[in-house]
């Protein structure tokens, strides 16, 4: 057996009773919720039933598998930011490589056997309410499941590779937070953009159809998946090859779905390359000190940052302020005191005149100056 | 057989290990010496493969300890081990068993039964000295061919100290193995290791048999009946002179010889050659290796 062979069985039995009050209360939480939810429901009335069923799993579901894809890869790599641990895991006669790919397939192990409970509870329930008069298919958890699983691997991997970024636990965790308001922040400022020219009452209105928007910030996909599996079931005959059917009708239509899942398979297969290189390459002595990789902090604070003062360039001045005063703040948890480096202060000093310059235009937009001055 | 050619390492901008060059030789216990912050540690990370190797060549026999399969012959006992709060000796066991496919159980049972540990109370629960035996326990069940304890005896009762040397010998003798061990207790080393590496500011100073063989360090003890101060010793170069009552006790290097007649220029009225020990001649040797004069 190899070296790889014994760490995963040894790891995997190690986080049993980890992964099975995971895997359960996921489990016990799409059961729940979906009995609520019928409860409510006039029994009897199967496509109430059904209805409710699908609803419970997607919003709760959905919402609880995001949540393990961003827990679980701290809880997996979080040991490795341990100089303690680090003595015995890098001295030991495992490679950094092995160490690194038992933790990121026992982590997709854990997110995997939650979501099959969890298919296998809720296809229990469905067969269930089928003997009293339910007409429940039940290919529609697999395919369900199936596409959670896909999308939350997606997230995961992402996720896996920004918190092996960090030097320590804490630092992680602002990544994983950081990367997942950028695409928020981005998308905003680009629908402003759009927007500039047209008067104040249709960029309100704008910005109040963007507010309600996905954003397709990488954990947003499950959510986004599911809800169009959730439309294509209340449409179809439930049965497989029909859902199968809308699921192609409706991927050609939202076609900026499709083009975001692209983006972001392309980048979580990106992301595992460089998880699994920057842990191999990782510096020991480097734990619990500033997270100075270039894809940390470095990139983070400016990206999150900027991207945030842009999309905010209509509101009131302390917004975008305040958002300054955060990258401030960002950048003493980077350099773990308020000794700043130069490199900090030009950063800021660029989002300070990010922040003039767009309060300007925005001034200028907002009471016509521009178009008179562009004319 | 260890080879470290041209090794640096760096904190940053702040270097740790400087040029260090040496060869510890296989069936040799190594004594790695050197104040607080020397670099004690941050050396053997750099020799068991937890540190990258930033500059030079660390090489067992041929192959580096980059390579996960030469790490099979290398143990790397931290002086603050990992375990975790669920942690007993039972669970190290399977841990180091499947780390280690060599881990030999029964002589990790015979070294936890021999501390009377229980194998079943979690190893949070021990005292440092308890947790210290349950990793000696460890790292004779792994038996290998290189093994680097950092702090060995730290908090280590003597009886468990002399256990744990008399085992080192033993596994020398039989394997052939290579041990480095630091120590701040340097007395401790003094009785078992073949060689010393002194650490000192970045740099390996000492890597021969500095104590027993070659040192040319002399202490005498000298008896003046009508008393004697310290103004007596003022045209003598020694390394140090301590004056309890009538007694004067100096260490000197040099000539044997030569120290013995400047010290008989004295007029003592009784002269007597004590052994010097290992903690008096790294004292000494630091000293000369940062300039350092006489101590008084």
């Amino acid at each position: 057996m190899s070296a790889f062979q014994r760490y995963i069985r040894f790891h995997l039995k190690s986080i049993l009773v980890r992964e099975v009050v995971m895997a359960l209360l996921m489990a016990m939480i799409a059961f729940t919720w979906g009995a609520a939810k019928i409860g409510r429901s006039q029994f009897g009335r199967s496509a109430n039933i059904e209805n409710d069923i699908y609803y419970g799993i997607i919003t709760v579901v959905a919402f609880v598998a995001v949540i393990y894809a961003f827990i679980i890869p701290v809880l997996e790599f979080a040991p490795y930011k341990n100089r303690r641990n680090i003595d015995l895991w890098f001295s030991s006669p495992l490679s950094r490589n092995d160490i690194f790919r038992v933790g990121y397939i026992s982590g997709l192990i854990q997110l995997a056997a939650s979501l099959l409970i969890s298919m296998m509870t809720v296809s229990a329930k469905m067969i269930v309410f089928n003997t009293q008069g339910a007409d429940f298919n039940l290919a529609m958890p697999s395919v369900y499941f199936g596409v959670l699983l896909l999308s939350t691997a997606v997230v995961y991997t992402i996720n896996c590779f920004l918190f092996i970024c960090a030097n320590s636990v804490v630092d992680g965790v602002i990544y994983l937070i950081f990367f997942s308001l950028i695409p928020g922040n981005i998308a905003k400022f680009i629908m402003l953009f759009r927007e500039k020219t047209t008067n104040i009452r249709e960029l309100v209105n704008n910005i109040n159809e963007m507010l309600t928007r996905k954003y397709y910030a990488h954990y947003e996909l499950p959510v986004v998946f599911t809800a169009k599996l959730d439309i294509a079931n209340i449409d179809a005959d439930k049965r497989y090859n029909e859902v199968l059917n809308y699921l192609d009708s409706w991927l050609g239509e939202t076609y900026v779905i499709v083009i975001w899942s692209v983006i972001w398979v392309l980048a979580a297969a990106a992301s595992l390359y460089f998880a699994s290189r920057v842990f191999s390459r990782m510096k020991s002595e480097k734990l619990g000190g500033p997270s100075d990789l270039l894809f940390g902090y470095t990139i983070l604070i400016p990206a999150w940052g900027y991207s945030k003062i842009l999309s905010q360039s209509t509101s009131i001045l302390v917004s975008p302020m305040f958002t300054l005063v955060v990258m401030f703040i960002g950048y003493v948890i980077y350099r773990k005191g308020v000794k700043l480096k130069g490199i900090d202060w030009l950063m800021l000093g660029i989002g300070a005149v990010i922040l003039i310059v767009s309060q300007v235009i925005s001034f200028a937009t907002e009471t016509n100056t521009l178009s008179q001055f562009l004319r | 057989m260890i080879t470290v050619k041209d090794v640096w390492h760096s904190f940053d901008t702040n270097v740790v290990l400087e040029d260090v060059n040496f060869v510890a030789k296989d069936a040799n216990v190594l004594g790695l010496v050197g104040i607080n912050g020397s670099g004690k540690s941050t050396l053997l990370r750099v020799l068991s493969g937890v540190y990258q190797i930033q500059h030079g060549e660390v090489l067992y026999e041929d192959r580096s300890p980059a390579d996960a399969d030469v790490r099979k012959d290398i143990f790397l006992l931290p002086d603050d081990p990992y375990f975790t709060n669920q942690s007993t000796c039972r669970n190290l066991l399977d841990l180091y068993k499947m780390l280690y496919p060599q881990f030999d159980a029964n002589t990790y049972k015979e070294i936890i039964s021999y501390f009377r540990l229980d194998p079943n109370k979690p190893i949070r629960s021990f005292s440092k000295g308890m947790r210290r035996q349950t990793f000696i326990a460890l790292a004779f069940a792994v038996g290998p061919k290189y093994m680097l304890l950092d702090e060995a005896f730290d908090g280590l009762d003597p009886l468990a100290r002399n256990a744990f040397k008399q085992r080192i010998t033993e596994m020398v003798k039989e394997k052939g193995s290579t041990v480095i061990v630091s120590s701040h207790a340097l007395k401790e080393l003094a009785d078992f290791c073949n060689e010393y590496l002194l650490i000192d500011r970045k740099h390996v100073i000492y890597s021969e048999n500095i104590i027993k063989e070659n040192a040319k360090v002399f202490k005498y003890q000298l008896i003046f009946k009508d008393g004697v101060d310290s103004s007596k010793f003022e045209g003598i170069k020694a390394r140090s002179v301590q004056i309890v009552g009538i007694v004067a006790t100096v260490i000197m290097e040099g000539n044997e010889e030569e120290v013995k007649a400047k010290l008989q220029a004295l007029s003592p009225d009784i002269m007597e050659r004590i052994d010097v020990n290992f903690e008096e001649a790294f004292i000494g040797e630091r000293g000369r290796f940062q300039g350092g004069g006489v101590v008084r």
